[in-house]
Order: structure tokens, then sequence, then C-alpha cells
């Protein structure tokens, strides 16, 4: 996050030296200046080795977006040119089809293709970036078969290019309580052992047609249930290195909210040491 | 035009055009080409597509009743 509200909320943890690992999501980069500091910080975790590489736009499970892709592969190119990544990773489905946005990752349905489509995807991005890759697990889900095939697809695509999962908790538990299914065991539908870095966010609720639905929005405090079952993460990914706690820039401006971001990092770094 | 690539032009084009939930399982559901994914369309559930209907629609500014985007 580049606002200066968010700088001002996390300067403390960086200068206390509480920030172990940073995570750069490439659009953010592209959507303004980047301004010094962040270039700074960038280069400094890039080079102690505790830098990740996020992705949102990308779209690996599209089968028609090749123009897409293509642009969006020469911009991480260039960034990963002076950058030095431990990883690079995006989300599982699909932003685009037929030269359309839909805005957000959607699920993909129970096809082979999927998987063929999306291990080529990550390959070009591995080429392109000289990096690991991972695939971030999604947040919507259409229904609880639509839950386990996501799964099943995520499993075998990482298999297949030796990637790694990048757990977002917020995510399993938005399904999980959408979907009326049991957090821990929907986690060990995953293949946890490939997880390197996990993701904690908190987001908000609506309302459709007098159903509630959690949504992944990154613009509250994390739940206390997401805390639980980032312990119950923690003793079932043996590989992970990194934790990333997510929230909008934008919604640190109100100073509660600041200090209720900076409790929660501080809650899930006593937790992850 | 594959059936994965047929799926996503389809629902992409749906979520657009802020096609209901109902319209979206319907018309996906009698496209001759969709066949074999029949049972995973008429398995979509209201919540989530209009989810993705309100992403889609703030993704292409047309309208201001979207929610933030959801990762």
């Amino acid at each position: 996050m580049l606002e200066d509200c968010f700088r001002e909320a996390v300067l403390p943890s960086f200068e206390a030296g509480h920030v172990d690992m940073l995570e750069y999501s490439f659009e953010l980069g592209w959507a303004r200046p980047m301004p010094a500091w962040a270039q700074a910080l960038l280069q400094h975790y890039g080079h102690a080795g505790r830098l990740w590489g996020h992705g949102v736009t990308y779209s690996p499970g599209s089968t028609d977006d090749e123009g897409r892709q293509q642009a969006w592969l020469a911009r991480v190119r260039k960034d990963c040119a002076s950058l030095t990544l431990q990883g690079v990773s995006e989300h599982y489905g699909f932003m685009g089809a037929g030269g359309l946005d839909v805005g957000a990752p959607l699920p993909l349905p129970p096809d082979d293709a999927v998987v063929d489509v999306t291990v080529a995807a990550l390959r070009r991005l591995g080429d392109a970036t000289q990096a690991r890759v991972g695939l971030e697990n999604l947040a919507l889900a259409m229904s609880p078969t639509d839950a386990a095939t996501q799964a099943e697809h995520l499993t075998t695509i990482l298999d297949a290019v030796d990637g790694d999962l990048v757990l977002d908790l917020h995510n399993l538990w938005t399904q999980a309580v959408n979907l009326g299914l049991e957090p821990v065991a929907l986690m060990e539908t995953y293949p946890l052992a490939r997880v390197r870095v996990m993701h904690v966010s908190g987001g908000s609720w609506s309302e459709h047609g007098g159903v509630r639905w959690r949504r992944d929005t990154h613009d509250h405090r994390v739940p206390t249930e997401v805390f639980t079952l980032f312990e119950a993460a923690s003793k079932r990914c043996p590989g992970a290195q990194a934790v990333v706690l997510e929230q909008l820039g934008p919604t640190l401006a109100d100073p509660r909210a600041a200090a209720g971001f900076v409790e929660d990092f501080n809650t899930l770094r006593g937790m992850a040491r | 035009m594959s059936v994965l690539a047929r799926y996503q032009t389809q629902l992409a084009a749906l979520l657009r055009a802020r096609a209901s939930p109902e319209e979206i399982r319907t018309t996906l559901g009698q496209d001759p080409a969709l066949a074999e994914l029949r049972g995973y369309i008429e398995s979509l559930a209201d919540a989530p597509l209009k989810v993705a209907a309100q992403l889609a629609a703030r993704w292409a500014n047309l309208g201001d009743d979207a929610g933030p985007s959801d990762g």
C-alpha cells in the first residue's frame, strides 16, 4: 500500500525491526508513481532475500486472454529485472474472457482444460520472472462442490509446476462460512505441504436476497476466527516461511483503524514466532 | 472454441450485462456447447453470482452499488 496513512501506520513497526518480509503487489506499483520510500523498501527487502511478488490481474485460468497476459508479463518482467524475489504468485481462477474484464478472479468449472491452461500460464510466469511460482486460493466459491473442485485443481496444477500454495486464510474462512463448511476440514483439502506464504486479512459482510455473504474486501480488522485458523494452519504447514497481513491503505486513514491494524500485526507476529 | 473458453466468454458477458442469477443459469444451461458442464451450471448459487456481477459492474464503471474487490 502506498498511501501516506498506511505508511504512517506501519512506520513504527519498520523502525522497530518487526517487519520480517514484504510482499510486493505488482498492480499497486503500476497504478501510480512509486514513492521513493516504497522503492527503497523493495530494494532493501529484496537484497535481504525477504521479498515476494504477488499479482491479481494476470488471470492464469483465462483461455483467450493472451494479449492481456502478455502485456502483464512484460510489466512484471521489467519489475523483476530490478528486484530479487523469493517467489511470484497469482490467484487461481479467471478474470477476463472475450475481451471483457470481470473485476476479480472467478472460480473455474470442472473441466480438464483448467489444469492445462493454468499450468501453461504459470510456466510463462516462471519464465518471465525466473522465480518460483505460486497460486492463491480464492474467496469466492459457487457451491460446496465448487470449493472441493478448486482444491483439487490447485493441487494438480501446483504438482505439475512444483509450485507454492499461497494459503489465504480469510479466503478459506470466507468459503467455509458462506457454504456451511468446517474451515479446518476445508483447509486440509489443500496441498498444505506446498505452503510457503500465508495471507491474513479481514473483510466485510453483504446481503443478497436475505442471504448473508462474507466477502474478502480487506477493509476491516482480522476476525477472531481467522486468527484461530492461523493457529491451525501453522501446525499443518511445515514449509511456511512468511505471513502477510493485508488491509487496504485508505481504510487506515482513521487513527482507530490504523491502531487496530498494528494490533492485528503484533498479534499475528506473536503467534508466528 | 473449447468448452472452457465458451463458458468463460459467456459468463463474462452475462456478468457484465448484469444478468440475474436465474438468467445466468438458464442461458449457460441451455447452451449446447456447455452440455457437459450442465450439473456445475445448475449448482451456481445466487449469492456468489450476485457478488460476481457486482464486481464486474464495478470494474466496468456501470454502477455505484458494487463493493470493494474481493481477492
